[in-house]
C-alpha cells in the first residue's frame, strides 16, 4: 500500500509543509449492485467491512451511512476496552475483541491510541469479593486475565480513589491490567481507511429508506441516493436497530435508552486506571488530555433523543464525589447523552434474522465500544458464511428459547442492564 | 420532566421508576399461552420500539405506589398524559374497538 502512514512519511511530509496529505479515504457515487451491503457506517460497520475484505477478500462491499461516517455512538461513549465478563456467551467474544484491540494499530497501521492502563472494579462487600473472585476466575479459564487487588492494592494503584469511605468502604477490587481506553474516533476512521484501500465504497449521506425482500430473501436496498442491490445485507445500526429492522418487517427484542456521560476541564494526571464504583454504578477514567470522563446508569426510560434529564446527572455527581472526593473540586465540561439499544438480558444480538441474507448486529446496550473489532470479526466471518465460535450463543432467538446471556442475573427487562 | 400522576398530579420523574414500554397486554396466567408463545415474547421482550408516541410503564414508586402507562414521544420527551396501567388495557381495547 502506496500511502502508509508512519516516520519516513512524516519527515517527508513535515519537510513539505505537510502539502502531500490526500483524503484518507475516497467518496465514491453507489454502484448498482454489490456483493455485500453493510447499513451503519459506525465503528461495527467499519470494522464488518474491513475484515469482509481482509480476511475473507470479499471486497464488492459498500457501508451505507445516513450521516457521516463514525457519527454515531462510537463518537459518544466513554472509550473503555475491556474484557472481564463472567458469562461464556460473553467472555469468549470479549476476549476475542480485546485480542483484536492490541494488534489493532499495527493492523489498521492507523494509530487508534489504545492505552492498556487497567480496570479495576471496587467491591464493598464480602458477597461482592466472592463474585468478583469467581468472575476473575471465569477469565482465567477463558484465557483472559485477572488479579484481585485488597484494599491495600487499590490504594496503591489509585490513591485519590477513598478507600476508607465510612459509608462505602472498599474491601478490594477486581482488576483486569490488559483493559485500558482508546481513541474512540481513531477506531472509526481506522477501521473506514483500511476498508476503502481494499475496494469498500464508503457512501455518507445514503439513509436506507426500505429493504426489499422477495419471497423470503433480501435482494437489496431502497435509499436516498437510489436502489442498490445486493444478496447479502448487514444491519450494524445499534441504536436505531428496531427503526431499520421495522422495514424488514422485523419486531426484534430491543428498546431504546439514553445513557449520559461527562467529561470535566482538564486537569493533571491523577487517575492512571479505568476504575469503577461497586456501592452504585459509576466508572471513571482520565483521557490523554486531561479530562476525568465518567458515566453511570441509564436514564431508565425509552428515548431517541440523545439526551437525558437532570435528576440521573446530579446522581452521577453524587456517586462520583462518594467514589473520588477530590473530584468536586474540577469542573464539569461537558455531557451528552447516546441512545442505547438495551436487549432484555443486557447482552448483544449477533445472528441471522428469519429473512434468508439479512444479518443482525444489535443490542450492545452500553457495552458496544469495546466491542468493535471483535464485532466486525465476528459479523465479517457470519456474513463470509464461516461463523465462529465467539457469538454461539450471540442468537436471536435466545429470549424465546430460554438460552439467555444474564451478566447481571437481572432479569428480561430492558433497562436494568 | 414532570409525569401526570392519575391520583397525584404533576410530579417529577425522580418519584417513578421506569419499567419499559407498554405494548402488549400480560397473557392471563395459567391460560392456554406457553412461555415461548407469541404472547409472551410480545409482552416481555419484543418491542416495536417506535421513535416517536409511545406508551410506557412507570411505577410511581415514592408517591401513590400506583403502576401507571404514561403517554410519552420519545423523541421529543414530552408527556401528553397517562392512565392507570389497571385500566389501560381495557380502555385500548375500548377506543380500538369504537375506531372500527
Amino acid at each position: 500500500m502506496a500511502d502508509r502512514y508512519g516516520f519516513w512519511r512524516l519527515l517527508r511530509e513535515g519537510l513539505r509543509g505537510h502539502t502531500g496529505w490526500g483524503p484518507a479515504w475516497r467518496d465514491p457515487e453507489p454502484k448498482a449492485e454489490y456483493d455485500v451491503i453493510i447499513i451503519g457506517g459506525g465503528g461495527h460497520g467499519l470494522a464488518t467491512a474491513y475484515y469482509l475484505a481482509r480476511v475473507h477478500g470479499i471486497t464488492n462491499v459498500a457501508v451505507l451511512e445516513k450521516g457521516y461516517l463514525g457519527g454515531g455512538n462510537v463518537g459518544r461513549n466513554t472509550t473503555i476496552v475491556r474484557s472481564n465478563y463472567l458469562h461464556t456467551g460473553n467472555e469468549l467474544f470479549y476476549e476475542k475483541s480485546l485480542q483484536l484491540w492490541e494488534g489493532l494499530s499495527a493492523d489498521l497501521d492507523y494509530n487508534v491510541m489504545f492505552s492498556p492502563r487497567s480496570i479495576i472494579n471496587c467491591f464493598h462487600t464480602d458477597g461482592q469479593r466472592d463474585a468478583d473472585a469467581r468472575r476473575g476466575n471465569q477469565m482465567i479459564l477463558h484465557g483472559a486475565d485477572a488479579v484481585l487487588l485488597d484494599k491495600e492494592g487499590v490504594r496503591r494503584e489509585a490513591p485519590l480513589i477513598d478507600v476508607d469511605n465510612p459509608r462505602f468502604p472498599i474491601y478490594g477490587g477486581l482488576m483486569q491490567k490488559r483493559a485500558g481506553t482508546a481513541r474512540h474516533d481513531a477506531v472509526a476512521w481506522g477501521f473506514a481507511r483500511g476498508a476503502d484501500q481494499r475496494g469498500v465504497d464508503l457512501i455518507q449521506n445514503c439513509e436506507v429508506t426500505g429493504i426489499d425482500i422477495e419471497g423470503g430473501r433480501v435482494t437489496g436496498v431502497q435509499t436516498t441516493r437510489g436502489p442498490i442491490k445486493a444478496k447479502k445485507i448487514g444491519m450494524a445500526v445499534a441504536g436505531s436497530t428496531s427503526r431499520v429492522g421495522a422495514l424488514a418487517g422485523l419486531r426484534l427484542p430491543i428498546e431504546s435508552h439514553v445513557l449520559q456521560a461527562f467529561v470535566t476541564e482538564g486537569i493533571k494526571p491523577m487517575l492512571h486506571n479505568v476504575i469503577t464504583f461497586g456501592a452504585g454504578h459509576f466508572y471513571i477514567s482520565q483521557s490523554d488530555k486531561g479530562g476525568l470522563v465518567f458515566g453511570a446508569n441509564l436514564d431508565g426510560y425509552n428515548t431517541y433523543a440523545q439526551r437525558g434529564n437532570l435528576p440521573l446527572i446530579e446522581h452521577v455527581m453524587e456517586a462520583g464525589v462518594s467514589f473520588v472526593p477530590a473530584m468536586s473540586k474540577v469542573r464539569l465540561l461537558r455531557s451528552w447523552g447516546g441512545v442505547m439499544d438495551m436487549s432484555p438480558d443486557g447482552s448483544p444480538i449477533i445472528d441471522k434474522t428469519p429473512i434468508d441474507g439479512l444479518y443482525l448486529n444489535a443490542g450492545w446496550c452500553y457495552g458496544g465500544f469495546k466491542a468493535t473489532p471483535g464485532s466486525g470479526w465476528c459479523f465479517s466471518h457470519l456474513i463470509a458464511d464461516k461463523p465462529t465460535h465467539h457469538i454461539e450463543q450471540m442468537r436471536l432467538d435466545r429470549f424465546r428459547t430460554g438460552y439467555v446471556i444474564d451478566e447481571l442475573g437481572a432479569g428480561a427487562q430492558h433497562n436494568l442492564h | 420532566m414532570l409525569i401526570p400522576c392519575p391520583h397525584c398530579g404533576l410530579r417529577p420523574s425522580e418519584e417513578f421508576t421506569p419499567k419499559g414500554l407498554a405494548e402488549a397486554p400480560r397473557p392471563p396466567i395459567g391460560g392456554e399461552d406457553r412461555p415461548e408463545d407469541d404472547a409472551w415474547q410480545d409482552y416481555l421482550h419484543t418491542r416495536t420500539n417506535r421513535a416517536g408516541e409511545t406508551d410506557e410503564y412507570f411505577h410511581h414508586v415514592l408517591g401513590c405506589r400506583s403502576w401507571v402507562v404514561v403517554h410519552r414521544n420519545t423523541l421529543t420527551h414530552e408527556v401528553s398524559g397517562s392512565t392507570l396501567a389497571s385500566e389501560f388495557w381495557a380502555k385500548k381495547k375500548q377506543t380500538q374497538e369504537a375506531g372500527q
